[in-house]
């Protein structure tokens, strides 16, 4: 991948990895931060990088910068309480993308990493298992379970509502 | 049931019944017993402590197989099939078949409506501002900022040695007495470059007559004789390399100091400049082979790492050079922030 390649892959998948990376920290800083060095690193390495093989390396870098800054954050408990509180009062609009959002919000993180890399990107099962590191079966089981949850959380909105 | 469950024997019965192993005339009979003697009911901690069944999930076993087998399909996994359908694991077929078969279990219609509604999409408003900061030139090679630094350091370094050089090699040693007398300020800079004292001017000493002499060519100086053969190897005269905007100033001044040490026929003043350099200018450089070289005729070769330097410092940082030609002086250019240097050459 040379300098030409790389400033696509910007225009192509920064707004894509930043929204991904942004949906896990709900703090954008933290997401412009993590980009940032997603791309760095990336750029570290850009010669021995395929074209094709670009966005998956970039979501990759992406996803551990991520971890670590969430572990990073869990530790020192920044992360909690931003944008995560009010969801029972908001819960009642039954805007059925924002009651989705809470939803997404208790799940895991590990599911909610594979249900966005799926949702969001289109990703098959393998290239997610590439990218988090886990077995194609995990991934699949771990949306599974991630959609049944949303959907036990809908329900019961719906109930309330 | 055989034995009766009685006061003295119900514990035994009463274990059976927390692990689940009564059968059912037994299980019966015994919370018959345990109606009839309420002071005896299961504690509700013990009835947690029951195993909890051990069966794996339904869904998860089968999100675990290869292939999807609608013969699967029933009351226990039918949440598997409906999150397959959204996933588009399911084929036409099976999607058909799945179709048909919650119409005839209108029941999970509401399960099926709701696991459409649990795709996510984005929001493509939400975009990453500092895309262009991110981006790296394209058309040439990175240059990291060490190197950079690095280039600007062994480039100063160059320019420092090659004035050194100049000194010490006599191509840019100039008498006291005549730079003096003709140097220039700024980049204009009129230098005499003088081979025959070659390198010996800062070393003067005096001699047991008491004239200052060169400590190297034990030449007196200032003795007012010129070729008296204790330099039979330095027959090159001074050549004068000088501004064109300065020639006329200079050779009015050198006329001039002439001109006085004429008239006053002092032999023991030595004149600043020997007349005889002034004679040999015009001959050996013709006036249109003197032309110097200005700043704006220098190229600059790093143009890349200067502007790179410039901007990461936001300082301006200019380096400037040119070959001396036939009818072209050469000389390089070093700007940084307000300090510059110039240094310009005679054309050859």
């Amino acid at each position: 991948m040379n300098a030409k390649d790389y400033n696509n892959a910007i225009d192509q998948y920064a707004d894509n990895i930043f929204r991904f990376v942004l949906k896990h920290t709900r703090n954008k800083m933290l997401a412009d931060d993590i980009v940032q060095e997603t791309f760095a690193k990336v750029w570290e390495k850009h010669e021995d990088i395929q074209v094709e093989k670009a966005k998956s390396y970039l979501f990759t870098t992406a996803y551990h910068c991520l971890v670590d800054v969430m572990k990073k954050e869990a530790r020192s408990g920044t992360l909690d309480g931003i944008e995560r509180q009010g969801t029972q009062s908001n819960a009642h609009l039954f805007d059925v993308q924002k009651v989705l959002q809470e939803a997404l919000e208790r799940l895991p993180e590990i599911q909610k990493t594979v249900v966005l890399l799926r949702d969001y990107e289109g990703y098959h099962y393998d290239e997610i298992a590439e990218i988090t590191g886990l077995t194609e079966s995990q991934v699949k089981v771990y949306i599974f379970r991630a959609r049944q949850t949303l959907k036990t959380y809908l329900k019961d909105i719906e109930l309330v509502a | 049931m055989k034995m009766p469950i009685t006061i003295e024997n119900y514990e035994a019965f009463y274990l059976d019944y927390l692990e689940g192993n009564l059968s059912g005339e037994t299980l019966v009979a015994f919370e018959a017993f345990l109606a009839a003697h309420p002071e005896l009911s299961v504690d509700e901690e013990l009835v947690m402590l029951q195993p909890a069944e051990e069966s794996f999930d339904p869904m998860q076993k089968l999100a675990l197989k290869q292939g999807i087998d609608m013969n699967d399909l029933n009351t226990e996994t039918i949440e598997f099939f409906l999150i397959a359908r959204q996933e588009g694991l399911l084929s036409k077929e099976q999607t058909a078949h799945l179709n048909h078969w919650l119409e005839a279990n209108a029941h999970y219609q509401q399960d099926a409506r709701l696991y459409a509604l649990t795709a996510f999409e984005a929001d493509e408003t939400v975009v990453y501002e500092g895309k262009e900061n991110l981006k790296k030139p394209v058309g040439g090679r990175v240059i990291p900022l060490w190197f950079t630094g690095l280039a600007v350091a062994a480039g100063l370094a160059l320019l420092f040695t090659i004035g050194m050089n100049q000194d010490e090699n006599g191509t840019g040693s100039k008498k006291p007495s005549q730079t003096e007398s003709i140097a220039s300020t700024g980049r204009d800079t009129v230098k005499q470059n003088d081979q025959a004292s070659t390198s010996g001017d800062r070393h003067k000493v005096k001699n047991t007559n008491g004239k200052q002499v060169n400590d190297n060519h034990k030449q007196p100086v200032n003795d007012g004789k010129k070729g008296n053969g204790s330099q039979p190897n330095t027959p090159k005269r001074p050549v004068y390399q000088h501004s064109i905007l300065h020639e006329g100033t200079v050779l009015a001044s050198l006329e001039k100091r002439q001109a006085k040490l004429s008239a006053s026929g002092d032999k023991t003043i030595s004149p600043l400049v020997t007349p005889k350099p002034i004679q040999v200018v015009p001959e050996e450089v013709p006036a249109n082979d003197v032309a110097l070289v200005t700043v704006d005729e220098m190229k600059n070769p790093i143009k890349p790492v200067t502007n790179r330097l410039s901007e990461t410092f936001n300082t301006p940082i200019d380096f400037r050079t040119a070959k001396a030609a036939k009818k072209k002086g050469g000389g390089y250019y070093f700007k940084i922030g307000k300090w510059e240097v110039t240094h310009q050459t005679a054309s050859l």
